[in-house]
């Protein structure tokens, strides 16, 4: 029984591997046996370890010769076991820790009966047979009657990823637009959107920024059980919980966004924020330095000009590659093609409801979308000119631009938006003068100490200033998955004990190998027989062949004899005999593999079952 | 201590009091730290720019790591002096570190995801992964069987519990054995084959025949059909077979000296790497 | 004299080829000893199968690789990211080697957020780890990635990731870009993907020089092009350069032809060192006959 079971099950395994290979209705079974496979690879790392601190303990209780040395082992694998295991030290995911969001805990149940919302349907019994995506499950019921669903039920509010998940769920139009009109209904209240959410997988309500009072009222107005009051008055209180935060160094041109005056105040040199940082004021804070634009002939020549001043001076391929390097910007023409296409009225989407009501009133091809009703908008000669006059004016402030081209002619959302978009995609002055820096300095060019202080002062303050926003944005946040983050963050202990003692200690122990190899050489190759003597002389040819010599000694052999170059003779023997003479090997190992593979499934051989005594 | 131990011990500190003393006097101030700047919150390697701006700070725990690696690297060196404490201790300690570090990879890459994840996804969604689903996918109850073959294999510790441990050991075989079969039997003999049956006369895009490749070919499946005689042992190599079988070895020979050639490329350039480090890295050493 | 002197080269302290060999490999170092490449058929194949692609495509990149091996392929890898960035590819990083991961990361420390950060992480690249099971894992992978790969190597779940919500399997790519140190590796990529999968996965190594000997048998028709060894990647670092590098390399960029300096000066201590021996060896031989 000890030794049959196991014999049936090796047998089994590799069996439905085999037959995986063939019959392409059981591939699941083979993924089945892989994966299982693959779960077991990692328990034997356990296992592996486990063992280590059997033999290594055991030798230390016993002081054995060596003791010490197992000691430094054990202590070396517990260490970076535990730095590992609790990821001592790795700050949570940035992308899963929802920066701006305070989290109340709420069961579903909880819920007020108003956040369920029914959609009335008559759809095919199918849908209910088929997986719904994960997100919903717990929130979605299809509820069904005498073989069809009747109704859709969703408790709580739906965010827009679930939507489009449900959308994609089914490619037919009858539930597309089933959906569509759930959507609409669970999607949280125009007052509310983008400042409340309920989290259905974390079981939680969360705020963005501050819970305003209305906000608390309009939630607390749902008449729902205790604990959804509850949940409403802890995320008022933490929302407007006081974080103060000293900044060292503020920019010059640093003003308090309006739309953020209620929330945060700045007193002295420190930063008083009233619940947490969110993304969008992490964003305005940040934003706010001038991006790089067109410069004039003048400009960039009295630019260029300043920085040869400077000690140290420029030679003429730094200034060359310097005014290049400041005419790479973007220019009016691509402004104003922007700004065009974006003018342009854009087809509108049908929804899914209109287009099923055309299917349903007999429309053979459905179209997707509808012509616009907005006329197209083109930059009159009047805006095209002011665009031109003051792209490369570094006196006038882009961020009037959009204001004075609807002044000057017609301007929409759209272009507005274009524009908006446009001038964020330029690097800042900071950005542009580092890749100057890093360009000037290329090779054995050197820019003096003067230079580099005057080019980089935008750099160094753009960079010192946003780590102080990010600093604040952590320091307003309620950690809510302190195990989130990646186990080996660089920086991390674990991340340490890698690269200062598993990689040098590793790599090094492999890098003795080529003294090994030379020792070899010197002592063991002996050319004794011709064969010995095909060996060692391959060897030269390859050894040469593959580094300059080769291509040194080639040069010295006449065109007319190209089979003699050593790069040829080391191609031919390559990629003909090496290929051959492996291609020997390897069908003769693959028959030994086939062989070993049909022994151990059929029992013949039984080694690893071991001696059978324990 | 012994003579040769202390030779070792006082060749350390004079590459320590030199490595000190270049740290000190390098100009560019490169030589034994570490530079950082913080972004977003992390620190990462900060370049020659950076310093230049005022962001990049020498970071004390890099730069102690730095001579730590350096240390650890000479250390494992000194074994071609001779066997010594210090090279024991630097081995010691790698023998530790791989074995947590792959734990700690197998645990956090498959163990925590691949099994606890689909058995209780609820409880590591809150502790671990925020993003996976709390639901258990459908069937997933089928990932009991590896839970309970890994239980097994982990009472390989236990010495009365031992033989249990041979029926997961039977998967992995069984398993292995299965995927290999076909595998080889694709990959490395019937493809091969396949790619040794090439033309013995060649034409060109000129249509006239190209005698270079035509030969390669010829000599190509000669010389595959002279090894493959060769490793025939049931048969004796004597007279026709002997005589192929001889010329099979001569194309093994110069096969073994391909290999031999590429194994000293590839053994020189992992040594040019650690001396990199050592002389660039740490040292900053350019002559 | 002469047989005494035969006798003591003949038993030499293998510890005094030891310091030559140090010498041939730290001299060129520090001398910063550097020779043009000019690539071969092999390389250039190489080059080639990733020039074909298009923006957008996507490519796996399979780096099974530790820092045992970082001295060969460490300069593949760089370059393999390096001409995929500029090609503005799709790239799907993973390892086969526990280590592979960490590798992966100090590539896209080194290439992508230095000179692309542009580049979105989970939208233009993804690091999707390390899963232990040698071949199972590719077996797995060929015919449904999300078996094995459920988050990425950073924790997140797969399905949140956008450029994975459209990949199935393996069989999506467009190329497979391995970089591989031993087992498991390139051999266990040709036979679990290229080979069973011959008319949908195409695929391009490079591999150690131990290993390069063994994978020529699979090109052109299992491989379409090979790397083998530091000269492989120094070849393919001087076509990834010419092409898109402007100006003289970043020192990163440049790592595969600089440890060919070394190459050249310890070869060729081989090469005297093998000599040297047989030398030595028949002399002692005719002395003993004599």
């Amino acid at each position: 029984m000890k030794r049959t079971v196991p014999l049936l099950i090796a047998a089994c395994c590799g069996v439905v591997l085999i037959i995986t290979a063939f019959i392409p209705a059981t591939v699941s079974w083979g993924e089945t046996a892989t994966v299982w496979f693959d779960i077991l690879a990692a328990i034997a790392f356990v296992l592996g370890g486990g063992n280590l601190l059997k033999i290594h303990l055991k030798k230390v209780s016993d002081r054995a010769a060596g003791w010490a040395y197992s000691l430094i082992t054990v202590l070396a694998f517990l260490i970076t076991l535990t730095i590992g295991l609790t990821k001592w030290s790795v700050p949570p995911a940035t992308d899963q820790e929802r920066y701006g969001e305070t989290f109340a805990t709420l069961p579903l149940d909880d819920l007020p009966k108003s956040l369920t919302f029914t959609e009335q349907v008559d759809l095919d019994a199918k849908y209910a047979r088929e997986e719904l995506p994960d997100s919903v499950k717990r929130q979605l019921q299809l509820k069904q009657e005498n073989d069809r669903i009747v109704s859709l039920i969703f408790r709580g509010w739906m965010k827009p990823g679930q939507a489009q998940e449900l959308l994609a769920a089914h490619q037919n139009l009858e539930w597309q637009s089933a959906i569509e009109s759930l959507a609409e209904k669970a999607a949280v209240p125009k007052s509310m959107r983008g400042k409340v959410i309920y989290h259905a997988d974390h079981e939680v309500l969360s705020a963005a920024g501050v819970l305003t009072e209305n906000g608390e009222k309009e939630l607390l107005a749902m008449e729902a059980s205790d604990n959804w009051d509850e949940a409403v008055r802890t995320l008022t209180e933490k929302t407007h919980r006081k974080t103060t935060f000293q900044l060292r160094e503020i920019p010059a041109h640093f003003k308090i966004p309006e739309q953020f005056a209620g929330q945060v105040k700045l007193v002295d040199q420190s930063l008083e924020l009233t619940g947490p940082l969110t993304p969008a004021m992490q964003n305005a804070f940040t934003n706010i330095f001038p991006r790089s634009r067109p410069m004039s002939k003048k400009d960039t020549k009295d630019f260029v000009q300043k920085v040869a001043t400077l000690d140290g001076g420029l030679t003429k391929e730094q200034k060359q590659l310097f005014t290049a390097l400041l005419g790479v910007s973007w220019n009016a023409d691509q402004l104003i093609a922007v700004l065009d296409e974006a003018g342009k009225s854009k087809p509108v989407i049908k929804t899914y409801r209109e287009l099923l009501k055309e299917k349903q009133s007999g429309v053979r091809e459905l179209e997707p979308t509808k012509p616009s009703t907005a006329p197209d908008i083109k930059l009159n000669k009047q805006q095209i000119k002011f665009i031109r006059d003051n792209v490369d004016n570094q006196q006038y402030d882009l961020g009037n631009l959009a204001g004075d081209l609807k002044e000057r002619g017609d301007w929409n959302t759209s272009q507005q938006q274009a524009l908006g978009k446009f001038l964020q995609k330029a690097p800042t002055i900071g950005a542009r003068n580092k890749l100057i820096c890093l360009a000037l300095t290329k090779g054995k060019s050197k820019l003096s100490d003067a230079q580099y202080s005057y080019l980089l002062e935008p750099y160094r303050v753009e960079h010192l200033w946003n780590g102080q926003i990010y600093d604040l944005l952590v320091k307003s946040h309620e950690v809510k998955y302190p195990w989130s983050g990646a186990y080996l963050q660089t920086g991390s202990p674990f991340w340490f004990a890698y690269e200062y003692a598993f990689k040098p200690l590793t790599a090094t122990m492999f890098s003795l190998l080529a003294f090994y190899v030379a020792s070899a050489a010197f002592r063991a190759f002996r050319a004794k027989n011709f064969e010995a003597f095909l060996l060692l002389g391959t060897a030269f040819i390859v050894l040469l062949g593959r580094t300059f010599a080769g291509a040194w000694l080639s040069s010295l052999v006449p065109d007319t004899l190209p089979m003699l170059r050593v790069e040829n003779i080391t191609i031919f023997i390559m990629s003909v005999v090496n290929t051959a003479g492996n291609r020997a090997i390897m069908i003769g190992i693959s028959l030994g593999i086939v062989s070993t593979s049909l022994k151990i499934l059929l029992g013949v051989d039984r080694s690893y079952l071991g001696s059978g005594e324990d | 201590m012994k003579f040769e131990h202390t030779k070792l011990t006082l060749l350390f500190l004079f590459i320590a009091a030199f490595a000190i003393w270049q740290t000190v006097n390098d100009s560019e101030k490169l030589a034994g730290r570490e530079y950082v700047k913080q972004v977003e919150g992390q620190w990462v390697p900060a370049d020659e720019i950076d310093r230049q701006a005022g962001i990049a700070q020498v970071s004390t725990s890099r730069s102690i790591g730095l001579w730590v690696g350096a240390f650890f690297t000479l250390f494992i060196f000194s074994f071609l002096y001779k066997d010594n404490p210090f090279y024991k201790m630097a081995e010691s300690t790698v023998v530790g570190v791989s074995a947590g570090y792959v734990m700690v990879v197998g645990f956090w890459t498959t163990i925590i995801p691949n099994l606890l994840g689909k058995l209780t996804p609820g409880l590591i969604q809150q502790w671990a992964m925020p993003g996976l689903s709390p639901e258990q996918a459908p069937g997933a109850w089928v990932y009991i069987f590896p839970l309970i073959l890994g239980i097994m294999l982990i009472m390989r510790l236990v010495p009365k519990a031992s033989w249990i441990s041979v029926w997961p050991l039977a998967f992995i075989i069984g398993t292995t054995a299965g995927l290999r079969m076909v595998a080889f039997l694709e990959a490395d003999f019937l493809s091969q084959i396949e790619n040794s049956i090439v033309p013995f006369v060649e034409i060109d895009e000129t249509n006239s025949v190209d005698y270079w490749q035509s030969f390669q070919n010829i000599f190509s499946v000669v010389s595959i059909l002279a090894c493959l005689v060769y490793f025939f042992f049931s048969i004796e190599h004597k007279g026709a077979v002997g005589k192929v079988s001889r010329f099979g070895i001569w194309i093994l020979m110069i096969t073994f000296g391909a290999m031999f050639g590429m194994t000293v490329m590839g053994r020189i350039a992992l040594l040019a790497i650690r001396l990199e480090f050592l002389f660039r890295e740490w040292l900053n050493l350019h002559l | 004299m002469g047989i005494a002197i035969i006798e003591k080269l003949a038993s030499l302290d293998r510890r005094w080829i030891f310091l030559l060999m140090f010498l041939a490999v730290a001299i060129p170092i520090l001398l910063e000893l550097e020779f043009p490449e000019k690539p071969t058929l092999l390389a250039q194949d190489v080059f080639d199968e990733i020039e074909k692609l298009e923006p957008g495509d996507k490519v796996l990149l399979a780096f099974d690789y530790d820092p045992a091996s970082e001295g060969e392929l460490g300069p593949m890898a760089t370059s393999f990211i390096l001409h995929c960035a500029n090609k503005k590819l799709k790239m799907y990083f993973l390892s086969l080697f526990p280590v592979g991961p960490q590798m992966v990361e100090d590539g896209i420390t080194k290439v992508i957020l230095t000179d692309f950060p542009d580049l979105v992480y989970g939208e233009d690249y993804v690091n999707l780890g390390y899963k232990p099971g040698y071949e199972g894992v590719i077996k797995v992978i060929m015919t449904d990635l999300r078996e094995l790969y459920t988050t990425d190597a950073r924790g997140q779940n797969i399905d949140q990731i956008p450029m994975c919500q459209d990949v199935e399997n393996v069989q999506d790519m467009k190329l497979i870009l391995n970089v591989s140190a031993g087992y498991p590796g390139s051999k266990e990529w040709v036979q679990y993907g290229a080979t069973a999968y011959p008319d949908k996965v195409k695929m391009v190594a490079g591999v150690t020089g131990v290993q390069a000997p063994y994978m020529y048998p699979y090109v052109p028709k299992q491989l379409k092009g090979l790397l083998g060894a530091i000269k492989g990647a120094a070849e393919y670092e001087t076509l990834v350069n010419e092409k898109y590098v402007e100006g003289e390399p970043k020192p990163e960029y440049r790592e595969g032809v600089r440890r060919m300096g070394p190459q050249l000066i310890a070869h060729l201590l081989m090469i005297f060192l093998i000599l040297a021996g047989n030398i030595l060896f028949f002399l002692q031989k005719r002395i003993q006959r004599l």
